[in-house]
């Protein structure tokens, strides 16, 4: 096991308190991938904060089964958008965990290259964000989190603002980097498909307040590409998530409209 | 023909405006040759160059260009760093913006040559007043910008830093500072142009040298040749300030779409 979330529960406090998350219990790990699924608004993106400490839980903990220490990161986060920095270039923005990690500019600059030029960014290493395609933002992006080398890497939706064939071709880089550079993933979406395809495990999340459903092994074997869709199974795990979430989708429905 | 229209020498410049100007001034030349329009308001272009020859060859306009430039240097140098430096400090700090905020919003819509009366009083008549009130000029702006840049600046920024370990100094130096540029250059750009009009506007009140005193000089003499070859000047300025500040907006923000300022 690498961490455990043990009662995690997370009220905004404002004029009229929300609770976001309310007694979520999982632990993973090491090595695993494992995807986190629900509706919009069920609180996934409050939850990998909570896992990245950018939020502070109202009740229960994070246990790491490592001890902190400085020499490496618990966590580093893929975020959906504006993840980059616009005022660095790709390559400073990949070694920008190395530079916080104190290596000197060349040292981190040669790991960073290393990185970049796998997933062809090369040419871009010194391009600004805006100067490349949204897809090519995430890959520096993801290449950031795999290069600051960290215990877990939370990815909240890193896919979410592409377009569905960009989407493909970057769900199967990821698991190809992954692959080469074993790690634990948390990774965050609403979209089922993807979930099946990437994870080892799924966490089913409903909202108002976020809880866990369902804790879904996934054991389609791997490698995986975009073909898994047409095995039985595949479609047997996807009804099964869609059961979990329909009826709240519906009722989030019938309240907004 | 229409291709060249189209050639632009600059990203803000193109032949097609080059020719406009061009043929404005021959017009303009030609109605107040023949007395279409009056020589006594509009004297012809050929006459203003001429005169501002005369002036740079008897030495007025250099001796005046400089006490202005440097009343605009000094000024604004003491307007803008403070201002930038306490733009950070409110932009960072909620409380500091809270505190400060109304007394901003009082006191920034005051034209600032208003003040001037006052700021002679305190600092008597002579050239600290003078760059006193350009400084408070060029204050407000670069206050205003540097603070809306910092505030405005994306919290996600500042997660993906604290994320990956980024201490106070790191975060300062590497997402507020860079991230919030943009806005601090576009308020030195305006604190300058400010700057600027009011330095003109305090050496046509109280000044024996600078643009402003030669302006209104050659109003009371009635050399209108004279006053507009002052005004040249004083546009050529304003311009030379602007297209410097874009090149260095090009150089230290290169990332920054605002990199095309929209001239005053």
């Amino acid at each position: 096991m690498i961490f455990e979330c043990v009662n995690l529960s997370l009220t905004f406090s404002s004029q009229r308190p929300v609770e976001a998350l309310e007694a979520v219990n999982f632990s993973v790990d090491a090595g695993e991938f494992v995807c986190i699924v629900g509706p919009s608004g069920c609180g996934k993106t409050t939850l990998v904060k909570l896992i990245a400490r950018l939020l502070t839980p109202s009740q229960g903990n994070i246990h790491f089964h490592q001890p902190p220490d400085n020499e490496r990161l618990q966590t580093a986060m893929v975020f959906q958008h504006q993840g980059l920095f616009p005022w660095m270039t790709v390559l400073e923005n990949v070694a920008f965990g190395l530079e916080v990690r104190g290596l000197s500019r060349e040292d981190r600059h040669q790991r960073a290259m290393a990185f970049i030029a796998r997933v062809g960014l090369a040419e871009f290493a010194n391009s600004y964000p805006h100067q490349l395609s949204g897809g090519m933002r995430q890959r520096a992006a993801i290449m950031r989190a795999f290069l600051a080398d960290p215990e877990v890497l939370l990815m909240d939706e890193p896919f979410a603002s592409l377009d569905a064939q960009t989407r493909i071709i970057m769900r199967e880089e990821l698991l190809d980097t992954w692959r080469e550079n074993p790690k634990t993933v948390i990774y965050i979406t609403h979209d089922i498909e993807e979930a099946i395809l990437l994870g080892d495990r799924i966490l089913v999340m409903s909202g108002r307040p976020g809880t866990i459903r369902a804790d879904i092994a996934v054991t389609l074997p791997r490698p995986r590409s975009f073909s898994l869709r047409q095995l039985p199974a595949f479609d047997a795990i996807h009804q099964q998530v869609w059961h979990l979430i329909e009826n709240e989708v519906r009722q989030s429905l019938r309240v907004t409209t | 023909m229409k291709r060249l229209l189209q050639i632009r020498i600059t990203r803000h410049f193109s032949v097609r405006a080059l020719v406009f100007a061009v043929v404005l001034l021959l017009v303009w030349e030609a109605a107040s040759a023949t007395g279409f329009i009056s020589r006594l308001f509009f004297p012809p272009p050929s006459a203003i160059v001429q005169t501002l020859i005369t002036m740079t060859l008897d030495g007025r306009l250099p001796t005046h260009t400089a006490a202005t430039v440097i009343r605009i240097s000094l000024g604004v140098m003491m307007g803008i760093v403070p201002g930038t430096i306490f733009g950070i400090l409110m932009g960072w700090s909620r409380r500091l913006r809270e505190i400060f905020d109304p007394i901003i919003a009082a006191t920034h819509p005051i034209p600032k040559i208003a003040i001037f009366p006052l700021v002679l009083i305190i600092f008597g008549i002579g050239e600290l007043s003078k760059v006193v009130v350009v400084a408070i000029s060029a204050f407000f702006p670069a206050l205003i910008n540097t603070m809306t840049g910092v505030f405005q600046l994306d919290p996600v920024y500042f997660e993906v830093a604290h994320n990956y370990g980024a201490g106070r100094w790191k975060t300062f130096t590497r997402v507020l500072l860079p991230g919030s540029l943009p806005h601090i250059l576009s308020g030195t750009r305006l604190g300058l142009n400010t700057g600027l009009m009011v330095a003109i506007a305090v050496e046509l009140i109280s000044a024996k040298t600078g643009l402003g005193v030669l302006v209104w000089f050659s109003w009371q003499t009635l050399r209108v040749e004279e006053l507009y070859a002052t005004l040249v000047v004083v546009s050529v300025m304003g311009m030379a300030i602007n297209v410097g500040l874009r090149w260095l907006f090009a150089r230290l923000a290169p990332w920054s779409n605002e990199n095309s300022p929209k001239t005053v």
